[in-house]
């Protein structure tokens, strides 16, 4: 194997049916980062979109890449890619975990594990450096995560990080993660692709290290991004209110610097702690800008606080860490760390609304967190609130209407009582049935399009203007993640990409940080070209940097999740330095690449690596909607927009001041702006063989036409 | 080697048998040497932030609170200073107690390693701020400026008078000298105020000059009308809850109320949002149905 810097230099390989493990030097793959791009080709290569996502051969690929562990800020996190249950065409997905599981993987010396076969009994995966077994797991299978986990760690030593999957992946129930025990997790149905593998965890010690090429540059990297261009989580660039050091802070007093003289973490132990204020040049005080229970609950999160915690090679520290008592009244657990949707949708479960426990204001937090816990407990996913969104739809109506579509004997033994009183068993109970399978209601769980295929719901059920109950931006079975709302056409563009929802934060971090429109307009034009950003519900036309800036963040998002790097910060786009206009540095990460890996990196470079990734992520999407829609014009079948994204807001026209609803013509131009920029066929939106070849992927192109679809491209022009 | 950690001994803050209102006129100087806060370098010290720094080393909230309630902020410091001091000369007691002798002791441990060759992550030489000439007076008041912008305060005229013999005299000196530039004045409607522009931002300064004149419905109306030209944004009322503001909800109605009653504030408008908040904008900067839109809460997710 020859010497590499930033990569392991190889990968796992286990197969579950035979129990042979065996390594591969991953050299070849080094064209693709690592993490999604590593395993996409993997996947391309050995388990094509043809077999059934629960076959034999279908893989479950872990990835981390070359910044993984390599001391880079914010890079502690893992992908995980498979095949999708439960979203159109039953293609190729993620699954995205922080925590410290990628970095140790690195550290045990590989860049991914690839996972095949499907075990006799389950199993889970014992990985301490060059050792590495499956274990027997009959004494944890059926078990939540919190106690599978602790039992690998009692198994196996304090020195291991563990992820498990709960009843739900066992079940294959299709919303369902692969958890650690702080509240990290990875979801899309990675728990059912796990449980019909019977595969119900790692159990992973490295006790090496990443060889960096230039630890000195990266140091000096790291110090540059941590004295200059970081800044509160999702990298909001002024805090939620005024510090004297700042001459910006967000109006609502809500983003994610939430930190702030008198904002404390009152359970903390040794005595309540004041987060003060960080001015933007002080490194010690970075953890203490993010007090994400504040951003999500406001504050009666202080009354609860222990304090932030979060990944690995991470200062910013998203996830707070909760000691919420007023569960204990009801026998459940009070310790609870999350930092993302399971924290955010509980109560839509209570159509009778919830109710204060100790504190003013404290009901939907100590609502959600009970919500939370019993997710994760479960290993249950909510589809970025799809699992709410579907029960808030149907618990919210009247028993007769209800009826229609579950038993009255299902719908009489719902413990309702606890739903009126504000009781949060009456959640964990909801919970508990989806991740067991229990009644027609669970099968909201497997999917909304299996729902709306069960209760008989029309496509048309999916353009609804009721945003409560229906975010849907495309006909596919997800939602909407940072779209047209916070980022008009452009975040519209993003979300069209991939077989869930985009996991792009890219332009929420600006929108979101609450900086004067031109102060982040300036940035972002100085980088992305004039007209590229648009005022909050003041939207403009469709423009070729709008579409430009679509394209870069889809590349970026890709190369984050195969370098690896939390997208949820990265790139550095702005800055909370007024000396430096606000502007972050782009090309920071290139640096990083080049300072790890010893290999001369560029934002282009990186760009053109995102890129190739996207290529393959459409061309194999491309096969599976043909495998499984019958075609595989994109554009039709994959790209189509809901009819809400264009008809909500009645009293207000698109582009008018007020609103972020689209105009479809305008929606279909940018459409075709992103397809050229992609080099996309614009009548089926798939790439042209040109394209592929441009990548090096004329395999991906002889294949594309092998199954016809180029034909199908000359069919539908014509 | 011991990457990410501080041997024993090494320290960046003041000797702990330095006189501790000496340490912070020392601090001061290295202050004054520099002007204004420098672009961060880590690991080196940043002398035009130290004094910031002690300040919440010292356990300062950092808010202003001291002089909130009507504390010297000198004294708070310069008590809180010596905390500091008698606790790292706690710290830095010779003999450890029996108990703890026993126990291994990781960083003493590698401090007795010999250190690794060509180690690019080992500790600099801990740098001393320069030599200083002698501070003149005007620069000496300058540097008590500086401190109480870097705790959040401006310093009023008026209390320059109280405590500086000849303190209008110093203040004309400081526009003629380059290493006070960054000491500036705002102009409020009781009195005008002092404050260090690098280390409070200009509109930071232009809140507490509102807090400090004491005229509500003016620091509403200012406030409001600011973040609709800015931002743009409506202002929630609950805004002014918040530091630095820190007013009640009861002062807030009454507040608001009273603006109603005043010409002057008829640009001042209010609104209620989706989420049944109540906010504040003014149409001269916005038009109620944009600045209704730009306040409704939308659907989120993380």
């Amino acid at each position: 194997m020859a010497e590499t810097y930033g990569w392991a230099g190889k990968i796992l390989r286990v197969n579950l049916t035979t129990g042979e493990i065996t390594t591969q030097d991953d050299a070849k793959y080094h064209k693709y980062i690592g993490g999604m791009g590593m395993a996409y080709r993997i996947m391309y290569e050995e388990a094509p979109m043809d077999l059934d996502p629960y076959d034999e051969k279908a893989l479950v690929i872990f990835g981390v890449g070359p910044l993984t562990g390599a001391g880079v800020p914010c890079s502690g996190r893992m992908n995980v890619t498979f095949r999708s249950t439960w979203s159109k065409g039953h293609s190729i997905i993620d699954a995205h975990m922080g925590g410290h599981i990628g970095s140790m993987l690195k550290y045990a010396g590989y860049d991914g594990i690839v996972i095949s076969g499907i075990s006799e009994k389950p199993v889970y995966l014992r990985i301490e450096d060059g050792n590495v077994s499956l274990e027997d797991a009959s004494e944890i299978w059926g078990k939540g995560t919190f106690a599978a986990n602790k039992w690998m760690v009692e198994q196996n030593g304090r020195e291991f990080e563990t992820a498990s999957i709960g009843p739900a992946g066992e079940n294959l129930v299709d919303y369902s993660t692969l958890n650690t025990s702080f509240g990290n997790s990875g979801g899309a149905g990675l728990g059912a692709a796990m449980g019909n593998k019977k595969l119900k965890g790692l159990a992973i010690r490295g006790t090496g290290s990443v060889k960096v090429a230039d630890p000195k540059k990266v140091l000096e990297l790291s110090n540059y991004m941590m004295g200059n261009l970081i800044g509160g989580n999702n990298n909001h660039n002024v805090p939620a209110q005024p510090q004297s050091w700042a001459e910006y802070s967000a109006t609502s007093g809500k983003n994610r610097w939430s930190g702030a003289p008198g904002r404390m973490w009152k359970k903390a132990p040794g005595g309540p702690v004041d987060t003060g204020e960080q001015p933007y040049n002080d490194i010690n005080k970075v953890a203490l800008r993010c007090f994400k229970g504040y951003f999500d609950f406001g504050a009666p999160a202080a009354e609860y606080t222990v304090k932030n915690g979060g990944c690995s090679s991470c200062p910013i520290r998203c996830y707070t860490e909760y000691d919420v008592d007023p569960l204990a009244d009801y026998d459940l657990p009070t310790h609870n760390s999350n930092t993302c949707m399971p924290v955010l949708y509980g109560t839509r479960v209570y159509p009778d609304g919830v109710h204060d426990f100790k504190y003013e204001g404290d009901g939907t937090m100590v609502i959600n967190l009970a919500w939370s816990h019993a997710v994760d407990d479960m290993g249950l996913w909510d589809n970025y609130g799809n699992l709410n969104r579907d029960l808030q739809w149907i618990l919210r109506m009247p028993r007769e209407e209800a009826t229609k579509y579950i038993s009255e004997a299902e719908y009489d033994s719902l413990p309702w009582k606890w739903e009126k009183a504000g009781d949060p068993r009456w959640e964990v109970e909801l919970i508990r049935r989806m991740a067991y399978g229990e009644g027609d209601l669970s099968v909201i769980a497997k999917g909304t399009l299996a729902m709306m295929e069960k209760f008989g719901l029309p496509k048309s059920w999916l353009d609804r203007t009721d945003g409560a109950t229906n975010s849907n931006l495309m006909y596919n079975g997800y939602p909407n993640h940072h779209g047209p709302a916070e980022a008009w056409q452009v975040g519209m563009l993003y979300n069209l990409v991939y077989n869930r929802d985009c996991m792009i934060h890219e332009i929420v971090c600006e929108t979101g940080s609450g900086a004067p429109y031109e102060v982040t307009k300036k940035v972002m034009e100085d980088f992305f070209g004039e007209g590229c950003y648009d005022k909050a519900k003041a939207y403009t036309p469709i423009n070729e940097n709008k579409a430009k800036l679509a394209a870069y963040c889809v590349n970026d998002k890709n190369f984050h999740d195969s370098a690896t790097l939390c997208n949820w910060m990265w790139p550095m786009t702005q800055s909370p330095s007024k000396e430096r206009n606000y502007h972050g540095d782009l090309d920071l990460q290139a640096d990083f690449m080049t300072a790890v890996t010893g290999e001369t990196y560029t934002q282009a470079d990186l760009q053109e690596d995102g890129a190739r990734i996207t290529q393959m992520l459409r061309a194999m999407t491309a096969i599976s909607f043909q495998q499984n829609c019958g075609s595989a014009n994109l554009r039709q079948e994959h790209d189509a927009i809901c009819d809400w994204v264009f008809d909500k807001d009645p009293d207000f026209k698109a582009f008018e001041e007020g609103t972020t609803k689209l105009d479809r013509a305008d929606m279909e131009k940018a459409k075709d702006m992103f397809y050229d920029i992609f080099g996309w066929d614009r009548t089926t939106g798939v790439p042209t063989r040109e394209t592929l070849e441009k990548y090096d992927l004329a395999d991906m192109a002889d294949d594309l036409e092998k199954r016809g679809i180029y034909a199908q491209n000359t069919a539908a022009a014509e | 080697m011991l990457f990410g950690r501080r041997k024993p001994g090494y320290t960046t803050t003041v000797n702990s048998t330095v006189d501790p209102e000496q340490a912070v006129l020392e601090l001061q100087k290295a202050e004054l040497a520099a002007k204004k806060k420098p672009k961060a370098e880590v690991f080196d010290i940043d002398a035009a932030s130290e004094t910031a720094r002690r300040l919440k080393e010292t356990g300062s909230t950092f808010d202003g609170s001291a002089a909130k309630a009507g504390e010297d902020v000198m004294a708070v410091v310069e008590q809180e200073t010596a905390q500091l001091a008698a606790k790292q000369a706690d710290a830095a007691a010779p003999e450890a107690p029996e108990a703890d002798k026993a126990k291994p002791e990781l960083l003493d441990f590698l401090a007795g390693e010999p250190e690794a060759e060509n180690d690019p992550f080992a500790d600099q030489p801990t740098k001393t701020a320069p030599e200083l000439p002698e501070l003149t007076p005007a620069q000496e008041l300058a540097g008590y400026i500086r401190s109480r912008s870097a705790a959040a305060m401006l310093t009023p005229h008026a209390l320059l008078l109280t405590e500086v013999e000849n303190a209008d005299e110093l203040l004309a000196q400081l526009p003629a000298d380059p290493q006070c530039a960054d000491i500036v004045t705002r102009k409020g409607a009781k009195d005008t105020y002092y404050y260090s522009n690098a280390n409070m931002s200009d509109n930071y300064a232009m809140i507490a000059q509102l807090i400090e004149d004491k005229d509500l419905c003016v620091m509403f109306a200012e406030m409001v009308r600011f973040n609709a030209r800015i931002y743009p944004s409506a202002t929630p009322l609950k805004y002014f809850q918040r530091s630095p503001y820190g007013l009640s909800p009861e002062v807030i109605e009454q507040t608001w109320k009273s603006m109603q009653e005043k010409p002057e504030y008829d640009d001042i408008e209010e609104l209620t949002n989706n989420q049944n908040e109540r906010f504040l904008f003014s149409t001269q900067h916005l038009t109620r149905r944009y600045a209704k839109a730009i306040s409704d809460v939308d659907e989120f997710c993380d």
